[in-house]
């Protein structure tokens, strides 16, 4: 055997409720995270794999409903021949007595929740460095003990830790903060990571393996797993992504100018195949400006295709209409139409009005387009 | 258009050709009384223009017929841009037979069903929404409807609309409405008709769902705490038990307790031990205590014989020496009572004189106190009769101010009669030596050389020659002196005097009479200040004698000093009664107290005495409790340091009570806290089970999220309601504009016009109907409705007139025709609308027919006859 296989996953958040969305995408959304376990089994059955590491947030709340909690050591336990190796993270500290208390009374023995930072042979040569969370906020770094570990003089040293490595507010110093550099100073073959949920390469042997099925635009694309072969000739390890998530979620901006083809661009940005529309999120921004005809058209455009979407929302408050005389001429040529449609131009146009003002003017505005359209006959 | 000849033939009374010649481009005028044929003029015309010559069944054209019968002949000569065209049509019963031709210049140019056209696209009727209906006025049309509503609205607004654009464009018209309706639905659906969000609308639904889930929010939050808080709880409770029970913990307190217990008994059997030892000491002491107070009583009982016998001898000899100086205070005593009522007589008998000098001393000044009394009383009684006498004369005499009235009249009539003796005539008598007797004056003697004034007159006698009477002038002088003289005699006369001298006489006697009573008054005040009364009481109180007159009596000085030395002695007397007295006391208290002094001293010996019975027995007894009380003490030595032995290194039995007490307690403790931690946990793992199974803390995070996407639908909804109020508002102001602008031309066109017949006013018309609506003047504003006939009638006819000029200005001007119009309207009021109707004939035709031919002599312009027709050429 030249190296050591196992499936890196992290932040399954299993529970997460999505309450900001409707309630059948938030079903189909819940139903989904409470398919991965399966999935993972299904991707190591296929890649030969035995160990799943979870880098933490397993679960979404400290307090998750005993039904989830058994189902989830259930669902891994029936998997008897891998072995899970789970540390609680920030979201399921050690704090959160019911989960682990629950896996201590009912897990089967290939699940491992690590609930101290005491080093745990994996395999035969293959030594687990993990690092616990014991509260939400524990004001340290928990990989600082990884450096002062020892393992078997040739042993494989694979981190799991759960935390961030990049203090995103400088003016709030984080002692939390994971250094760049663990891997390196703890001689670590692999650091397992989450809290990130995207994946995220800090360097070659450092990963977050982000969440295995995606939770929010900010991290959009479809959920993976890392299979890491990690040789036991001290090179650095092999990573390989394998999907494992059900929906992919889509953060698109249109940035659109008058005269261009809004709905041929809208379609160019969105999945090409129709038919994964139903396993896609989609949130767009649309930018630039528009001429009013177009604008409707697309509004149209958006309002026949979303449905056929998971979830489909877009934001055009950043969205400008330019108006032509044409297309004032398309609500009226002359009179009390015409005069309205002027003054809420004028208005929308003027730049001694507040934003809001004047959007509200420009919404208007094409609301009276839209209303003469349908009243055209 | 422009009408230049009108012919008729067979209509009605027109039984031969007639023709109206001459029109003008501008005001004509037709004025023919009535039954001349004006309105059989307006009906051919109107049938000419709007009926078919084949619509004999039309009742109107049937009218035209005479009653001799005859097909009506009708035609006119118009100018249409220029050129000069004929219609000519005959009616006929039969009237598929009715012609109808167009000539231009002389030519034939249209005839039968393509003049009929070209005249309706000419003139449109007034159902096609032609002008006809708005420039053709019958008699007394104080409105616009000449025809139907409909015609003439259409006429209106097709005016208009060919000035300011068809209504529709000009407002929206349908799309405005229905658009506008749309738009309203859409509010309705977030808010009141009154503006207010309503609370089953979208937004009132949004705000109540924000409402609803922050409800849940706080709900659940308060839910997920108490969970949180019931899972810390149990973790504290296990943490503790696994304290508790730690097993080595438990066997270091078991190690404690017995420890703890062990040192306790040993403690307590020293204890024991002890408390014996202190007992045996305690008995020692008791025994050694009661024979040291036997002893003791035994020594005091004899001490206090030796003392009571001792005081009884002392006590006696006091009361001896103190029985002797009682008797010689006594003595003293009675010796100072004997100078004391020796003193007290000789000193009452001084007082006793004394009283008697002084008693008769006071009567000899009453006495004499009445002698001047009386005196006074004899002057106040004859001044009394002074004063009533002067009173009396002085009220007989005339008073002062009736003095003054008697001297003021003297005055004005002296005053009088000297001016006039002044200025009347006077005679001086200068006679001859020895004639002077001979000449008198009122049978006087005549003084000599005296100038004799005579005011009144008088009568000279001469004797030997006559009399000179001379007669006073009649000056008004004289009977003022009269006058005053009367007033004097009148003021003499009322105070009953002859002469002034007189009363002058009594007004002096008078004031004398005063003086004398003021003087006697002031005097009877000296005599008897207090009234006569008042002086006879007090004299009669005095006695006229002294009573007792004795002459032994000593001087007031002699028994003055008597008094004061028996007096004196008397007050030496008392003081040294009273010093003996006062040491009498004494002595006798001393002696008292001697007595009780000796009597208790007695008391005294005979109890102790009695207590003791043998006194040498006593003292044996002493002797004997002395040598037992030696015995006990050195027991009581022995016994204490056997005690002080056992003291010495004994176990602290409290602390050993208190350890014990402590390490039973822990163990206790422990116990009891086992427990409750066992109960505790058991009802938390109930309440967490139960709690945990409802997943509250994912409901809280799916509600915040669903809270979350509330809030930004509220916003979103909220934005929705502006922007549908905004395009509402926009559209609302944009259709008022356009309103405006719609009826703009014919306010512009009729404001002139308006002015020139009701200065200063303005026309309102509704932009649906263009008809008028108002009437505002500078003193307020009318409803159309309310304006009187001839005012109505006046803005009908401006109107038209406004119109007509739009008509011209786009191109189709037509003539106007006034069938007797103006029939309200007042003479004055009358002459404007000729102003008015004169300003627009300037470009425009207008056509006058009237009755009222003195009036509308007035308005000028062309005046039109109807007369017999030539030939008719052109047909």
């Amino acid at each position: 055997m030249t190296n050591f296989r196992f499936l890196h996953i992290s932040d399954l958040h299993l529970g997460k409720p999505f309450g900001r969305f409707e309630d059948e995408v938030r079903s189909d959304l819940r139903n989904a995270r409470q398919e991965l376990i399966p999935s993972v089994i299904t991707a190591a059955a296929q890649h030969d794999i035995e160990h799943i590491v979870i880098a933490g947030d397993t679960f979404d709340q400290e307090t998750p409903s005993l039904r989830l909690i058994r189902q989830t050591v259930s669902a891994m336990g029936s998997a008897s021949d891998l072995t899970w190796w789970i540390i609680p993270g920030n979201h399921d500290s050690l704090n959160a007595d019911l989960i682990w208390q629950t896996f201590d009374t009912h897990a089967a023995n290939n699940i491992r929740v690590l609930k101290t930072n005491t080093p745990v042979a994996m395999s035969e040569g293959v030594w687990l460095l993990p690092a616990p969370c014991p509260v939400r906020s524990p004001g340290y770094d928990l990989t600082e003990a990884m450096a002062t570990q020892d393992t078997p003089d040739g042993a494989l040293r694979i981190g799991l830790a759960h935390g961030g490595v990049v203090n995103f507010r400088p003016e709030e110093p984080n002692a939390e903060t994971i250094p760049l550099d663990r891997a390196e100073t703890a001689r670590l073959d692999y650091l397992a990571l989450g809290d990130w949920h995207g994946t995220l390469q800090i360097s070659p042997r450092t990963w977050y393996s982000g969440t295995p099925e995606r939770d929010r635009f900010k991290h959009a694309g479809r959920g993976v797993g890392l299979l890491v072969d990690v040789p036991f000739s001290g090179n650095a390890p092999k990573i390989e992504e394998i999907a494992l998530g059900q929906y992919t979620w889509h953060a698109l901006e249109l940035n659109l100018s008058p005269g261009m083809d809004p709905i041929r661009a809208l379609h160019g940005q969105l999945p090409p195949d129709p038919d994964g529309w139903r396993d896609s999120l989609i949130d767009l921004r649309l930018v630039g400006h528009q001429h009013l005809p177009d604008r409707m058209a697309l509004q149209t455009e958006l309002a026949r295709i979303a449905p056929e979407f998971c979830h489909f929302e877009w934001d055009d408050r950043n969205l400008r209409t330019e108006y032509k005389p044409d297309d004032l001429d398309m609500i009226a040529q002359g009179g009390a139409l015409r005069i309205a449609a002027d003054m809420l131009k004028d208005e929308a146009d003027n730049a001694d009005l507040a934003r809001d003002e004047r959007d509200v003017a420009e919404a208007a505005l094409t609301r009276l387009y839209s209303l003469v359209k349908d009243h055209a006959s | 258009m422009k009408l230049r000849s009108i012919r008729l033939n067979n209509v009605r009374r027109f039984t031969e050709p007639v023709e109206i010649t001459g029109i003008g481009p501008g005001l004509n005028v037709l004025s023919a009384p009535n039954e001349n044929g004006k309105s059989t003029l307006f009906d051919a015309l109107h049938a000419l223009f709007f009926f078919d010559a084949k619509s004999w069944k039309q009742k109107e054209a049937a009218t035209l017929a005479p009653h001799a019968g005859g097909n009506p002949e009708v035609s006119a000569e118009i100018e249409v841009d220029g050129e000069v065209f004929k219609i000519s049509k005959t009616f006929t019963k039969t009237a598929s037979k009715g012609e109808v031709t167009v000539h231009r210049d002389g030519h034939l140019f249209k005839q039968a069903d393509a003049a009929e056209v070209w005249i309706r696209d000419l003139i449109k009727s007034p159902k096609d929404g032609g002008p006809a209906g708005l420039l053709w006025v019958r008699q007394g049309l104080t409105t616009l409807h000449a025809y139907k509503d409909d015609d003439t609205l259409t006429a209106r607004r097709g005016l208009l609309s060919s000035v300011a654009g068809e209504i529709e464009d000009v407002t929206g018209g349908r799309k405005m409405e229905a658009i506008r309706a749309a738009l309203k639905a859409d509010l309705e659906r977030y808010v009141t008709k009154t503006g207010k969000v309503s609370s089953n609308g979208l937004l009132g639904q949004a705000r109540n769902a924000v409402e609803a889930l922050s409800t849940v929010q706080t709900q659940l939050e308060t839910q997920v705490n108490g969970l949180r808080t019931k899972l810390a709880d149990r973790r504290n409770l296990v943490a503790e038990q696994t304290v508790l029970k730690d097993p080595e913990t438990v066997k270091q307190q078991e190690t404690k307790l017995h420890a703890a217990n062990a040192d306790l008994e040993a403690a307590e059997a020293h204890a024991a031990k002890h408390s014996a030892a202190l007992s045996h000491v305690a008995s020692i002491e008791l025994a050694l205590e009661g024979n040291r107070g036997r002893l003791t009583s035994l020594r005091e009982r004899l001490r206090e014989c030796d003392d009571a016998s001792e005081e009884m001898r002392k006590t006696s000899d006091a009361l001896t020496e103190h029985s002797k100086g009682l008797n010689a205070v006594a003595q003293e005593l009675e010796r100072a009572q004997a100078q004391e009522t020796d003193t007290r007589a000789v000193s009452t008998k001084a007082r006793a004189a004394l009283d008697a000098v002084l008693a008769t001393e006071a009567d000899r000044q009453d006495v004499a106190r009445r002698k001047e009394l009386s005196v006074r009383l004899k002057d106040a009684q004859a001044l009394t009769v002074q004063a009533a006498n002067a009173r009396k004369s002085v009220a007989a005499a005339p008073s002062r101010a009736d003095m003054a009235v008697l001297e003021d009249a003297w005055r004005d009539y002296d005053l009088l009669d000297r001016a006039n003796n002044a200025s009347a005539a006077a005679i001086t008598l200068d006679c001859a030596p020895g004639q002077t007797d001979r000449i008198t004056l009122n049978d006087m003697a005549l003084p000599q050389g005296v100038r004799t004034p005579l005011p009144q007159g008088g009568t000279i006698k001469i004797s030997g020659f006559g009399s000179i009477q001379i007669h006073p002038a009649e000056l008004g002088e004289a009977k003022a002196l009269g006058k005053a003289r009367a007033h004097f005699d009148q003021a003499l006369l009322a105070l009953a005097f002859d002469t002034l001298e007189h009363a002058r006489k009594a007004a002096r006697t008078r004031d004398e009479a005063q003086e004398n009573l003021d003087r006697y008054e002031a005097q009877l005040k000296i005599a008897a200040p207090e009234g006569i009364d008042t002086l006879l009481t007090e004299i009669a109180s005095l006695p006229e004698h002294v009573a007792a007159d004795d002459v032994d009596l000593p001087s007031r000085t002699g028994a003055e000093t008597a008094v004061g030395q028996a007096q004196e002695a008397h007050q030496s007397a008392l003081v040294k009664l009273e010093s003996a007295q006062a040491r009498h006391r004494t002595v006798q208290d001393s002696v008292l107290r001697a007595q009780v002094t000796r009597d208790h001293a007695q008391t005294r010996s005979e109890r102790a005495y009695a207590a003791i019975e043998d006194v040498d027995a006593a003292r044996a007894q002493i002797t004997t409790l002395q040598a037992t009380g030696d015995d006990l003490q050195n027991d009581f030595n022995q016994a204490a340091a056997a005690v002080e032995e056992l003291s010495k290194d004994a176990p602290d039995l409290e602390f050993a009570k208190a350890s014990a007490t402590r390490a039973r307690g822990v163990a206790e403790q422990t116990r009891a806290r086992l427990h409750e931690i066992d109960k505790g946990l058991a009802r938390l793992e109930a309440l967490i089970d139960h709690e945990a199974g409802l997943a509250v803390e994912e409901q809280l995070a799916e509600t915040e999220g669903r809270l979350s996407t509330a809030k930004s639908h509220e916003a979103d909804v909220l934005r929705e309601l502006k922007v549908l109020q905004r395009l509402d508002a926009a559209l609302a102001a944009a259709q008022a504009d356009a309103h405006e602008a719609y009826i703009g031309p014919i306010i512009q066109e009729l404001r002139p016009l308006l002015r020139m017949v009701l200065p200063g006013a303005e026309l309102k018309l509704d932009a649906d109907t263009v008809l008028p609506t108002g009437l505002v003047r500078p003193e307020g504003e009318d409803s159309y409705d309310q304006l009187s006939g001839g005012t109505q009638e006046q803005i009908a006819l401006l109107v038209r007139l406004a119109f007509a000029r739009l008509l011209a200005n786009a191109g189709t001007p037509a003539p106007i025709i006034l069938d007797d119009a103006i029939v309200y309207t007042d003479d004055d009021r009358i002459e404007r609308m000729f102003d008015a109707l004169t300003k627009q004939a300037s470009d425009q035709q207008i056509i006058v027919l009237s009755c009222r031919q003195k009036v509308f002599r007035g308005l000028g312009g062309q005046t039109l006859t109807i007369q017999k027709a030539g030939p008719d050429l052109a047909s």
